[in-house]
């Protein structure tokens, strides 16, 4: 055998019986080839050594989209329906915030710098905007968020996606969904907080206190199955998410 | 239960069927995803996007071999657009420029190791490096063929180049990875590697 053959016989995926003998029999005789042949076993075992396991959250996140019910019944959790885009209930306290959330400018000038602001920015006023697409109710406290008195303008077409987040054990109003432990959540908002920053803290008066983020996709994603929340969106077309992230009061 | 069967329920909405070709899957996808981007967060989200665009589209993808193909190709395709994405976003990043000179800053990895580890992982450290230091086309190849362990008909189908261009674009990445692991100090590869001058390309 010639060793350019053998060298090509050393670089197939899978060899003949008579293949191989002729091959073992030039490594044999070939110091070379032999050369070759070791060079090529410890690069492939090299790169093999770098095989991981996938986290347990990529099979399991990916199943909590396609079959919550499922899921639900082998974590033993009491099945509970699907998280609408934003429960009903507190759309319209939502929506007032938001209206807010456009007139405060989230990504001014003092905000805290999240990862790649300066895209972020755009995106996350676009987000804003495309939001009060829905949010159209009368709002009793607007005037006070809309101080300026610019109108909240409503545009159409523009993506955005919005999502409620709140503790299974938070007393809430009925259509609000409830979502994760209260120490999830407020490990979450923690975590939102120092990386993201939120854009509206606390209102003023009530029985929660609601914080909004700005999320970019991929961290909602992450989010999503790190914690098996569910957040559904009527579009995939979408770079930002507003997240609200509703706690109770602390007693004070 | 066999995988086109497997493809043909999911196809009809058994999640449990599409699970069992997840749990299949998973850890080549992982891998490709995971030597692609470099990170193993984003690695996992695009794993994951990867699986949950085949649920979608499980009733256009027929033949087993055709699903893992299909499978391998939107994974890439996936990780090609992540990283085309996060080069442009990119603003902060963990490559530094000083004196003109390149210097990168990786994250410690906060996990303790056990002593008797400490040399392998020295090595495989090394080895990561040089392999995510390649050129894509080069990881990419190396990953399929070495790390999945596919044969060179799947990996020209999933990247959608020749065999011929896939077998000696194997090659050129493995020499790559050889001159880089030498360039890092690594000496298993040293050895072999250096008689590779001269030798004829295939």
């Amino acid at each position: 055998m010639k060793c350019e053959n053998a060298m090509k016989l050393l670089q197939m995926s899978s060899r003949s019986e008579a293949d191989e003998a002729a091959l073992q029999e030039h490594l044999r005789q070939c110091p070379d080839c032999r050369q070759f042949a070791q060079f090529l076993q410890e690069c492939d075992s090299a790169v093999q050594d770098l095989m991981e396991e996938p986290p347990e959250r990529l099979v399991r996140g990916v199943m909590w989209q396609i079959d919550p019910e499922r899921m639900e019944q082998r974590s033993g959790k009491t099945p509970r329906r699907r998280v609408p885009f934003v429960g009903t209930a507190i759309a319209a306290v939502l929506a007032l915030v938001l209206v807010g959330v456009c007139h405060f400018a989230p990504w001014s000038k003092e905000t805290k710098a999240p990862m790649e602001l300066s895209e972020n920015a755009t995106l996350a006023e676009k987000s804003a905007d495309g939001f009060l697409t829905g949010a159209t109710d009368a709002l009793p406290l607007e005037a006070e968020y809309a101080a300026d008195g610019a109108p909240a303008e409503i545009s159409s077409g523009s993506a955005a996606c919005t999502a409620v987040l709140t503790s299974r054990d938070f007393d809430a109003p009925e259509g609000c969904e409830l979502l994760m432990q209260q120490t999830q959540v407020a490990d979450v908002k923690a975590w939102l907080d120092s990386t993201i920053g939120a854009v509206k803290e606390e209102l003023p008066e009530g029985t929660c206190d609601i914080a909004l983020y700005s999320v970019p996709r991929e961290i909602l994603q992450s989010l999503q199955t790190r914690y098996d929340i569910r957040v559904e969106s009527p579009s995939d077309d979408w770079e930002i998410c507003t997240l609200a992230v509703i706690m109770p009061q602390e007693e004070k | 239960m066999d995988e086109q069967e497997l493809v043909r329920k999911a196809a009809e909405g058994d999640t449990e069927a599409f699970e069992k070709l997840m749990l299949r899957y998973q850890k080549p996808i992982y891998n490709l995803a995971l030597r692609t981007v470099g990170n193993a967060e984003d690695a996992c989200d695009l794993a994951q996007e990867a699986f949950l665009r085949a649920w979608r589209s499980l009733g256009s993808v027929r033949s087993d071999g055709a699903f893992s193909t299909w499978l391998y190709r939107t994974t890439m395709n996936l990780c090609i657009d992540h990283l085309r994405a996060s080069k442009r976003r990119k603003t902060v990043s963990l490559v530094m420029e000083e004196d003109g000179e390149e210097q990168t800053f990786d994250l410690p990895d906060t996990k303790p190791l056990p002593e008797e580890q400490v040399f392998a992982k020295a090595d495989r450290e090394a080895v990561r490096r040089a392999m995510d230091s390649l050129p894509i086309e080069h990881r990419q190849v190396l990953t399929l063929r070495i790390l999945n362990d596919l044969p060179y008909e799947q990996i020209a189908e999933i990247l959608q180049v020749p065999e011929g261009t896939i077998k000696s674009r194997i090659y050129r990445a493995r020499t790559a990875l050889a001159k880089k692991l030498q360039e890092i100090g690594n000496i298993s590869l040293l050895s072999s590697s250096k008689k590779m001058k001269g030798r004829k390309r295939l």
